[in-house]
């Protein structure tokens, strides 16, 4: 569990965290969790190296290529991803599944939870924004392997929420979560991200001859 | 009618129902979009002076009407 707090978004999205640290205390996994300060780049790499089985929880910040630790600098960006490879990785931030998701699934097989937009909440209803953004990671937790499953029971789960919202007069509300539902990806065998070609010929000819299995193919060189 | 008119009174209703969207939000409570964080007083005041933020709710206030209308349907 790597869980910046470092600004409003994270100070909101550390205390989301919390019940996942609970449930996984409660449910007696192995678990590491690093929270604030300790949310950075040389702690997290020794973590993912130190155990490469391991799956990766992150709540906030992301950007398309990458996911941001404590300092405000990428942990995981498109120069590390390898280090991806094999895990399930949920995500509770921005943009991520777009580029570095889509990016570790092509190249390493990750599974990868996460938003393909900007994530948006409201702390007048912070307690259903959190239900929410919960809910996978808790389904997982609670031995439901399928990913795509577990997007389908969370794609219920939201309209629900949204349901409610909307009973509440809770329009603005409403409109954000619906926004936060479908940009909500997961990368699996099942549903693998949009096809991509390349700029380096090799990989091209891999592409060709193998499709977008020709991603997997290493990198000759670092 | 002029197209220009057609749409200024088109945007007018979209704008008048986002508007409506925007006011739910509680003066004290925050808007958090990734690192952007508001109040709910500074959400409506963006709404009434940022173009590209006011056309963001428009957009979001049209599709949640039409996501509400899907629903509708399709439950029996």
């Amino acid at each position: 569990m790597i869980r910046p707090s470092f600004d409003e978004a994270t100070k909101h999205s550390f205390n989301f965290a919390e019940e996942i640290v609970e449930y996984l205390k409660e449910g007696m996994f192995d678990y590491l969790d690093l929270p604030k300060q300790d949310a950075i780049k040389d702690n997290s790499v020794q973590v993912m190296k130190q155990f490469p089985t391991a799956n990766i929880i992150h709540y906030d910040h992301g950007s398309e290529n990458a996911i941001i630790g404590n300092d405000g600098e990428p942990i995981i960006d498109l120069t590390n991803n390898s280090l991806l490879k094999g895990r399930e990785c949920y995500n509770m931030n921005c943009l991520s599944a777009k580029g570095l998701g889509a990016d570790s699934y092509r190249r390493y097989g990750t599974i990868y939870w996460g938003s393909w937009k900007v994530i948006a909440f409201t702390t007048d209803v912070v307690d259903d924004f959190q239900r929410a953004f919960n809910f996978g990671i808790i389904q997982r937790l609670n031995d439901e392997e399928d990913w795509n499953k577990i997007l389908e029971m969370t794609i219920e789960n939201d309209d629900k929420i949204i349901d409610e919202f909307m009973v509440q007069g809770k329009l603005f509300a409403a409109a954000i979560h619906r926004e936060n539902r479908d940009a909500r990806r997961v990368w699996t065998g099942k549903t693998p991200p949009p096809p991509k070609d390349s700029d380096c010929i090799f990989r091209s000819i891999a592409l060709k001859l193998l499709g977008q299995k020709g991603w997997r193919i290493p990198k000759p060189f670092p | 009618m002029s197209k220009k008119e057609w749409y200024a009174r088109l945007g007018k209703v979209a704008f008048e129902a986002a508007r409506e969207m925007v006011a739910t939000i509680p003066d004290e409570a925050d808007y958090i979009a990734g690192t952007v964080a508001l109040s709910g007083k500074e959400v409506k005041e963006k709404f009434e002076t940022d173009l590209n933020f006011a056309e963001q709710q428009v957009e979001r206030i049209i599709k949640l009407a039409a996501d509400i209308s899907k629903k509708k349907a399709i439950k029996p």
